[in-house]
């Protein structure tokens, strides 16, 4: 009987246990429990449960742990000062696949909150295990592992190296192929991450085979998969010319340009990160996005968004404009000017107009036919609303102003100048004055329309400094119209009219016949 | 006497005019002879001169005939090349610099293509909305069959109308579907009913405990029902207990 009883006092025990950790496991899983519970130590008391002869007790431990260190990172650093870690990472090389899980799930926990946690994790050898359990067979394990390192390697670049030299990429690669389709997103997210930093680990990642792999998951139709590997691809063109040519020499295109279609606007933004950081790079590029129709899918989709999503479409416009001539005008002819015009004059954020008055300045500032293209759908206007409004951010005006500029200085399309004469400031003006005394030498009708419009009454107004390149625009204006008309035009020549009649002595003598 | 005088005064003035005019004579002539002779030297002077530069001019002249020849050729070699320079450069812009027909064409088609990729995508589209639509429309079809089959003892009867049958309601067609799917078995409805079995690592139902294993339980003294069953009903209070009785095995002192 006594040995029943010494038996019922540790099942007793061992009940306790379980329940305990079981229910703050749970309890954890509650934010607002969870200052409650840091309250209470809850750490110590975890802390030997891992080590713990019941592996249930061992599972639950570390799970509870895992919640309390994902929640902020002063529970993560709790974690880290109760020395907490060198025991996982022992037991990771040890236990069963759900410890495993668990414990992996605590060390990501840890370390996504900040570099330095994530140093502390990698100092404590939680690299080598991890790798290691990215060997494992069952698909939660890897999951949970690569999930870790994709975590560590998100802060910098020191600690995305360390994770290749473990030798983690080539596992990486082989977990992209598995059926499983969350292993399949986490192993993706952590190549993004790692590829992200600098050309050097772009091309260890590359080299280890990956871009072949990820070119076959575009066409999953699953979103989160998308978005994970879209964001991989544009990480790696961004760093250099060979590595977007490598991606792009995966025949991603036109199959990429589908996913501007999804349902999901992160997998459309990724989408339109990659085609921009291919379209950086050099005309060639350009050229292929362009072939394969890319430029027409990304005028929709910026058409077709709002917001931030559509932010890199518009920088990608502008990039590719800004190559060559020939790729304006094919932007131009792609209906890209009109919906950048419908932008400009719906968003209301500053930094989105700002990236359209970019881009079409570098589509019209190549020749006067592009000029004339931006010109005609009715852009200028808005362009000087942005330069001299006050609510427009400083960055804003500066492009603004760089764009009116650079399309002035092209633009023989007289029709659009015209309100400019009208409202420009000096430093605007003088640019539209000089495109007009570069056309009106040349041709009588402009000359007429000049003169109807109310132009040239406008430039007798304007008050410029002699010896100005504003003056001798204006003079040449002048030499192009007779001389009483101009004359006529010039300010206070009413006043000077009045002054001749009221000095006018009529002739008195009546003439009799 | 005076007439000897006025003869000889006379034959003075005779005398005195004859002396000048053989003078003037003798004078006139020796100034011919002198002004000949002197033409006559000029002359000689004059054709010597123009001989000697006859001579040197020549020579000259046709120094220079020859640089002009010289020239002449050069400026003729020199148009030349530039013609064949012209004719090269325009064909050579025109081709390879800026072709005008080939971006015409490159233009065109870029525009052929956009059109195309633009009816591809809207086709793409247009497919994957379709297909989400109709995958909605089988789940809906679905949960409402279930739905009828898990209500099957809510089918009327000869005597009495079913709930769904009722004559002041209007006929939604639910009472018929129940009575063209057949019921739910036990086993099928067991497995519905059953907790979702997770490891209880990530995907955590709060509501539910995990079940408490390798733990040997007493049993409590009085009319109470077993604690598992009682968690169960409190959660899922559509469960028969007939249905949930969990084995347990209890240690009796």
């Amino acid at each position: 009987m006594s040995q029943r009883q010494v038996l019922l006092v540790f099942e007793q025990y061992q009940k306790a246990r379980t329940e305990f950790v079981q229910t703050v496991a749970e309890l954890s899983t509650r934010p607002q429990n969870i200052e409650t519970l840091q309250a209470t130590g809850v750490m110590q008391l975890l802390r030997p449960l891992l080590l713990d002869v019941v592996p249930t007790v061992q599972q639950t431990a570390a799970l509870a742990l895992g919640r309390l260190a994902n929640y902020n990172d002063d529970l993560a650093e709790a974690v880290v000062k109760s020395d907490i870690l060198p025991q996982l990472v022992y037991s990771l090389a040890e236990q069963n696949r759900f410890y495993k899980k668990a414990a992996a799930f605590v060390l990501r926990a840890v370390a996504k909150h900040s570099p330095q946690l994530a140093q502390t994790v990698v100092d404590c050898g939680a690299l080598d295990a991890l790798v290691i359990c990215l060997e494992e067979f069952d698909p939660g394990v890897k999951e949970a592992a690569a999930w870790a390192l994709g975590y560590i390697a998100r802060h910098n670049d020191e600690l995305a190296q360390a994770v290749v030299d473990a030798g983690a990429v080539p596992l990486l690669v082989l977990c992209i192929q598995e059926p499983e389709l969350s292993l399949k997103r986490i192993a993706a997210s952590a190549l993004s991450d790692i590829c992200k930093h600098s050309p050097e680990l772009a091309q260890t990642v590359v080299d280890a085979g990956a871009i072949a792999h990820l070119a076959q998951m575009i066409l999953n139709p699953d979103s989160k998969l998308k978005r994970q590997v879209l964001s991989a691809f544009a990480q790696i063109s961004k760093h250099s010319v060979e590595l977007a040519e490598l991606v792009v020499e995966a025949e991603i295109f036109p199959a990429v340009l589908t996913c501007l279609k999804d349902s999901h606007e992160v997998v459309i933004k990724n989408t339109a990160t990659l085609i921009r950081e291919i379209a950086k790079h050099t005309p060639e590029l350009c050229q292929l996005i362009m072939n394969a129709g890319g430029v027409a899918a990304v005028v929709d989709y910026i058409g077709d968004t709002k917001g931030n999503v559509r932010l890199p479409g518009i920088m990608m416009l502008g990039y590719v404009a800004a190559h060559s001539e020939t790729l304006a005008m094919a932007v131009i002819v792609s209906k890209g000017v009109n919906q950048l015009a419908i932008i400009l004059s719906d968003e209301q954020e500053d930094h989105i107009k700002a990236a359209t008055v970019w881009a079409l300045g570098q589509i019209g500032r190549h020749t006067p036919e592009h000029a004339k293209a931006i010109a005609v759908s009715n852009v200028l206007p808005k362009l000087l609303q942005s330069y001299i409004s006050p609510d427009s951010s400083e960055d804003l005006q500066t492009k603004s102003k760089k764009a009116l500029k650079n399309i002035l200085q092209k633009c023989v399309y007289l029709p659009a100048l015209e309100p400019l004469l009208q409202e420009a400031p000096p430093n605007i003006l003088k640019h539209v004055v000089a495109q007009y005394s570069k056309v009106l030498p040349n041709d009588p009708s402009a000359r007429r329309m000049f003169v109807t419009s109310g132009g040239l009454k406008k430039i007798q107004e304007i008050r410029a400094e002699p010896g100005s390149a504003l003056q001798e625009h204006i003079q040449e204006i002048n030499k192009c119209f007779p001389e009483e008309i101009v004359r006529y035009y010039s300010p206070g020549y009413s006043e000077a009219l009045l002054q001749r009649v009221e000095g006018f002595k009529p002739s008195t003598e009546m003439q009799t016949s | 006497m005076e007439d000897l005088f006025k003869l000889q005064q006379e034959a003075d003035e005779q005398r005195i005019a004859e002396y000048n005019a053989a003078l003037k004579i003798q004078a006139w002539f020796r100034g011919n002879r002198i002004r000949k002779y002197m033409r006559f030297l000029h002359d000689t002077a004059a054709k010597i001169q123009s001989t000697f530069r006859m001579f040197t001019t020549r020579k000259r002249y046709y120094v220079k005939v020859k640089e002009a020849l010289v020239q002449r050729k050069e400026a003729e070699a020199h148009k030349a090349a530039a013609k064949i320079q012209k004719i090269w450069r325009g064909y050579y812009t025109r081709k390879y610099i800026h072709n005008y027909y080939a971006r015409r064409n490159y233009l065109l088609a870029v525009e052929e293509r956009n059109i195309e990729i633009r009816e591809q995508l809207a086709r793409f589209a247009q497919n994957q909305k379709e297909i989400k639509e109709r995958e909605e429309r089988m789940k809906f079809e679905e949960e409402k069959i279930l739905l009828a089959r898990k209500h099957h003892y809510m089918m009327s009867t000869y005597q009495q109308n079913g709930v769904f049958a009722s004559p002041w309601f209007p006929n939604t067609g639910f009472e018929d579907l129940i009575s063209q799917v057949p019921p739910l078995s036990k086993e099928e409805r067991k497995n519905l009913m059953k907790p979702v079995k997770s490891e209880g690592l990530e995907k955590n139902s709060p509501r539910e405990l995990p079940p408490l294993k390798n733990v040997i339980q007493p049993k409590q003294q009085g009319p109470f029902r077993d604690p598992t069953i009682c968690c169960v009903l409190a959660y899922n209070p559509t469960i028969t207990p007939v249905i949930m009785l969990p084995v347990i095995t209890h240690q009796y002192t």
